[in-house]
């Protein structure tokens, strides 16, 4: 079958050939015989031979085409020979006729043409008249592939006409001429389709892509001829003659292909400014609303709107004053999208989805952000459509990603400092509702985050009414909340102005601030009621735990006025608004599950009211901590909090005094030491009794740089306390020797301490020997301890590798352990790591002889201490 | 052998200035010769020179008077019946007497009617001819033809033209509605026309226009028909959906075409004939008869 179609082929080739060798011979014979110009004539017998070839009916078009492009060559010999012969041999008029005895129709057409072209040459002849008789006579072919290159045939011989700038022909008729021949070659191209045999869809498809660019030809010829006119005039044209034309018949001819290929070139073709005309827009649009129903709009849309962008980007490059309003376009395009939604219900949502991203470049690229902040309806209109479309349909993972690229049009725009998510967020109802309907929580973390960004560069505080809108998306699900809490914690961030301008309006503004906050802690609160179970990483905590910290921000922010120089200010303040913000915080550190930091915040928060001078607030919140501090409790917790409360107390021990809260303060004290007896560590429980010593110590220096006794300390206080924690560890048989001296170590540079601080009514000499005696006496144990596991090692050394005994860079932890200053690995050996503590603490107690004996010579006291 | 009952009189028609004059030609493909015979009009006077020589050294032809006629008249093939004169007219030429040598005379036939169209066809002729007649005692006469072809020339310029509509359709398959610009053309003319397709479910493959002249013969009773087809013209390449025109413009000049005849004894008349081939073969055809006539422009 093929080789027989090839073969009809070569065939095809051959007789072109063989006629052309004869006519070429006709035609370049100039004899003197035949100067009556019957050679032509004998010529256009070989040219009917030939011409048949064009009549027959091609397997493809492709192949029509190659048959066309021979042809056309021997068409041009003849072309050329009617133009140089005129008046010579002959008078063209005659052959016009001529040529019009020949019997077959594509034949007697392409001579006529070629006549009629030759005509077109010399301006004797009447142009128009010829241009209609040619296009007239077409009307013949009614076969789509014959027709089309008829028609082809045409517009290429006429080219240098449609060129032509003298205007021998008006380009209102060319115009009109051209599209004549647009719509009759447009209405083969579609019966191309459905002519000759059923062949497969596709095949038919193929086909047809195979001619396109035939149709597209007369729109190429189209714009030069409206090239040749000024920009105004040519625009005009198109607006007014050329464009409804065309789209009538894009519309008219109801063929899917047609429309979409059309559209496409027009948009191709066509320069960018004239599809930026509002006029042209209206056309463009109104059309697409009556395209057939297959047909992909959208696409048209999107092109439409993008030429618009392209032209608006070249009027920016070149420096022009741009005429495009993205305004009225936009609101040209919102009308349009309305009626479609109207006139089409047939059309999938996604159809409509995808116009909307380049809509909302459009808005973004052509509005200025100034303007923009005026027209922030325009994006929330495009959601609000969005919002109201999808009451109608299923979303499916398609349309929830094209929703995302809606979405992420407007993030591409925004510039890192941008205010306009926030804004959209705040300001457009639509976009905050598709937001929390959107089934993808990443569009929306995107964009929170993007607000959240902009927030913090700005560095102003989220007024309260905006929180709730900000919020809500974090409410949506338990997932949300957990894995996006850092975004969360950074609106907490902001809620508390980073700028501390103190003036009359300082209290209102803490009272705003103040509000938010507030806001927050319920909504949190309501956070922990609802998703309690879901938080097993404990978020929730964490966000409390960040909403506390910016109470603190709050709060420290009216300690700089107190500490500023306008005093009176702090003085007028509201101190009942003091109180609640405090008990508003006490009431969050409460809601802490994580118990160490709930009474390390409380620590700190008392600290705030000491420096606030809120002595009520800073003895409740004590009370709170020591009443929290219970049983059920880990030890390790229990031993910070309660050596940061120590901490805490010892610091602003003076300003209890100084206000004559030393009753009070006594009291804590007291409690605190108790539970401090309380811990069964004995590490943990000496390292904080010694601390806890210092409540009842203040250690002064004067102007002289001396030390300066403080008649507040109470050395009988810390004396009970290191004796009874001296008659604890001696008394317990639990403790071992190794803990024992330990902490008579700790005890005795504790004792020292004071020794040398001027207590001298309890640390006696006395005193600080007996001390020494204890711990030699315990000391003694461990040395044979050492002793033994020495001679142990000697034994077995023979078959062990080197033991390292070095306690270089180690030094003991405040739970007796042992730490390195530098990455060593320990020796899992237990015995060794004991045989190295023993040494650690002889060393210690090695560091306090030197010590000793070099305050000797500073202090005779030391001399008498035997050590 | 054959001189023996050669006359002994050989005659020659000379038409005054043949040379110049127009001439039918009829092919003859059989001897592959093309006859030519002068044409003359109605009223056109026919003038000439009859030439006489006596053959053979100083012989002489005694003649009973010579005379020269114009014969109009119809054949119709295969007939018996002798041919339907309808014009004769005779001069004589020479007054019984004896014939010397080379004799000459002249003849003028002054603006003689010619009523009809000469005319060759297949069944049916309509013939012009001179016939010069040497009387002979006792003698069968010696005869001379020549054959005059005759073209009428018609006056059209006061008749009025209608046009030809016509409304052709095959239910729910074809319809389609023809207009030629007149019902009458002259032999040079053009036709011009237009055809609608209101309605195409046929799979055409092509159209043309034909133009048919027939001929038909009355002969006691009996006719007999016989048609050709001197155009076939194609006009349409492809099948055309609804709303299309189709443009219709034929050159007549370049084709022999036959003037409208219509006589009591035969006719030859045209019509224009569309016909529509489908891509299986099947044609289908309208005709419309038109008058054509022989113009003088």
């Amino acid at each position: 079958m093929q080789n027989n179609s090839d073969l009809i082929k070569q065939d095809s080739f051959t007789i072109i050939r063989q006629q052309k060798v004869l006519i070429v011979r006709l035609l370049n014979e100039i004899s003197v015989i035949n100067n009556n110009g019957s050679n032509l004539i004998e010529s256009f017998k070989h040219f009917n031979i030939l011409l048949l070839e064009l009549k027959k009916e091609s397997d493809s078009p492709k192949e029509y085409y190659e048959l066309y492009i021979e042809v056309y060559d021997v068409l041009t010999i003849l072309l050329n020979y009617l133009k140089a012969n005129h008046l010579k041999l002959f008078h063209l008029t005659d052959i016009y006729e001529l040529i019009q005895y020949s019997n077959n129709l594509v034949p007697r057409l392409y001579l006529l043409i070629t006549c009629g072209v030759a005509m077109l040459g010399f301006n004797t002849f009447p142009h128009i008249e010829i241009l209609k008789d040619m296009i007239e006579m077409l009307n013949g072919v009614q076969h789509p592939i014959k027709g089309m290159f008829l028609r082809y045939y045409l517009l290429q011989r006429c080219k240098f006409i449609f060129n032509d700038e003298k205007k021998a022909v008006s380009n209102e008729f060319k115009i009109d001429f051209l599209i004549a021949n647009f719509i009759e070659m447009n209405k083969l191209w579609i019966r191309l389709q459905y002519q000759g045999q059923l062949r497969e869809k596709s095949s038919k498809l193929k086909e047809r892509k195979e001619v396109e660019l035939l149709i597209g030809y007369n729109l190429v010829q189209l714009t030069e001829v409206l090239d040749l006119e000024e920009h105004n005039l040519s625009l005009k044209l198109y607006r007014e003659n050329t464009l409804p034309r065309i789209l009538k018949q894009v519309i008219s001819c109801r063929d899917i292909i047609s429309q979409e290929y059309l559209l496409d070139i027009l948009f191709q073709i066509f320069p960018e400014s004239y599809h930026c005309d509002l006029t042209c827009i209206d056309l463009y649009l109104s059309s697409f609303l009556k395209l057939t129903p297959k047909t992909n709009i959208s696409k048209s849309v999107v092109t439409l709107i993008d030429q618009i962008i392209s032209q608006a980007d070249q009027n920016k490059e070149e420096n022009h004053k741009s005429t495009l309003d993205g305004g009225i376009l936009f609101d040209k395009f919102l009308k349009f999208l309305k009626y479609l939604n109207e006139e089409r219900p047939d059309l999938p949502f996604k159809d409509f989805i995808v116009i909307l991203s380049p809509l909302i470049s459009l808005v973004l690229k052509l509005i200025d952000p100034e303007s923009l902040k005026l027209r922030l309806d325009c994006l929330d209109a495009v959601f609000s459509f969005i919002n109201f479309k999808k009451r109608d349909y299923a979303i499916t993972d398609e349309i929830n990603f094209l929703l995302k690229r809606v979405f992420f049009s407007i993030k591409d725009f925004i510039e890192p400092d941008s205010s306009l998510p926030y804004s959209l967020l705040v300001e457009c109802p639509n976009v905050d509702e598709f937001l929390l309907n959107s089934g993808s929580d990443f569009i929306r973390y995107e964009m929170l985050d993007m607000i959240i960004k902009y927030r913090i560069q700005d560095k102003s505080q989220i007024p309260l009414k905006d929180l709730s809108r900000l919020l809500k998306h974090f409410e949506t699900n338990s997932y949300t909340i957990m894995s996006k809490s850092e975004l969360v914690f950074k609106i907490f961030y902001m809620l508390v102005d980073s700028k501390v301008i103190i003036s009359s309006s300082f209290e209102q503004s803490i009272t705003d601030q103040f509000e938010s906050l507030q806001y927050c802690k319920n909504w949190v609160l309501n956070l922990k009621i609802k998703y309690a179970k879901a938080d097993q990483k404990g978020k929730i905590d964490f966000l409390t735990n960040g909403l506390v910290s910016q109470y603190w921000r709050l709060l420290k922010k009216i300690i700089t006025l107190r500490k500023s120089k306008q005093k009176k200010i702090f003085e007028k303040f509201d101190k009942t608004l003091l109180k609640q913000i405090f008990k508003n915080l006490g009431g969050l550190i409460f809601e802490v599950n994580h118990k160490k930091k709930m009474l390390s915040s409380l620590v700190l928060s008392v600290d705030l009211a000491i420096q606030l001078n809120l002595h009520n607030v800073a003895f409740d919140f004590l009370e709170s901590i020591l009443n929290e501090i219970n049983q059920n409790f880990d030890i390790n917790d229990k031993y910070n909090v309660l050596l940061l409360l120590i901490e805490f107390l010892q610091k602003d021990r003076q300003y209890f005094i100084k206000n004559s809260l030393q009753d009070k303060f006594e009291q804590i004290c007291v409690k605190v030491t108790v539970k401090s007896f309380e811990m069964n560590d004995v590490f943990l429980k000496s390292t904080l009794l010694l601390t806890c010593t210092h409540l009842w110590w203040t250690s002064d220096i004067d102007e002289n740089n001396a030390l300066k006794y403080n008649n507040e300390n109470n050395g009988k206080r810390i004396h009970e306390i290191m004796n009874k924690l001296i008659q604890q560890i001696t008394s317990n048989s639990l403790v071992t020797n190794y803990q024992l001296c330990f902490v008579l170590i700790q005890l005795l540079n504790k004792a020292i301490y004071y020794f040398i601080h001027g207590e001298i009514e309890f640390f006696t000499i006395q005193y600080l020997n007996n001390i020494v005696k204890l711990l030699k006496n315990n000391l003694k144990f461990l040395e044979r301890e050492n002793r033994l596991y020495l001679e142990q090692i000697q034994i077995v050394q023979e078959d062990t590798p080197d033991k390292d005994f070095s306690i270089d860079d180690l030094f003991l932890n405040f739970d007796g352990e042992i730490a390195s200053t530098e990455d060593k690995e320990v020796d899992p050996d237990v015995n060794l790591i004991n045989f190295k503590k023993n040494l650690l603490l002889f060393d210690s107690f090695e560091n306090i002889k030197t010590y000793v004996l070099e305050q000797g010579s500073l202090d005779e006291r030391f001399n008498l201490l035997t050590i | 052998m054959n001189s023996f009952f050669k006359p002994s009189l050989d005659i020659d028609i000379n038409l005054d200035n043949e040379d110049n004059r127009l001439c039918h030609e009829i092919i003859n493909n059989k001897k592959g010769i093309v006859e030519k015979i002068p044409i003359y009009e109605d009223g056109e006077s026919i003038s000439g020179t009859i030439t006489l020589r006596v053959r053979g050294e100083g012989k002489k032809v005694e003649h009973q008077g010579i005379t020269i006629s114009l014969i109009g008249g119809i054949d119709i093939k295969d007939t018996t019946a002798s041919s339907n004169t309808f014009l004769q007219l005779t001069a004589d030429l020479f007054t019984p007497g004896d014939l010397l040598n080379t004799q000459t005379t002249h003849f003028n036939f002054k603006n003689c009617q010619k009523q009809y169209n000469s005319y060759k066809g297949s069944n049916v002729d309509l013939n012009y001819y001179l016939k010069v007649k040497v009387n002979l005692l006792n003698k069968t006469p010696i005869t001379k033809y020549k054959k005059i072809w005759v073209n009428i020339y018609d006056e059209i310029t006061k008749l009025k033209p209608k046009p030809i509509k016509l409304d052709i359709g095959i239910e729910n398959c074809l319809h389609i509605e023809f207009e030629f610009g007149k019902n009458f053309y002259s032999l040079n003319d053009l036709i011009l026309g237009r055809i609608y397709f209101l309605l195409n479910r046929l799979k055409i493959k092509k159209m043309e226009l034909c133009l048919i002249t027939r001929e038909s013969v009355n002969n006691s009773g009996k006719s007999k028909v016989s048609e050709s087809v001197p155009v076939s013209y194609e006009i349409m390449d492809g099948s055309p959906v609804k709303g299309e025109t189709i443009p219709i413009r034929l050159f007549l000049s370049g084709y022999n075409l036959i003037p409208t005849i219509d006589l009591g004894s035969f006719s030859v008349k045209s019509y224009l004939s569309l016909v529509i081939y489908d891509e299986d073969g099947r044609r289908y055809f309208k005709q419309a008869e038109i008058d054509m006539y022989r113009t003088r422009d």
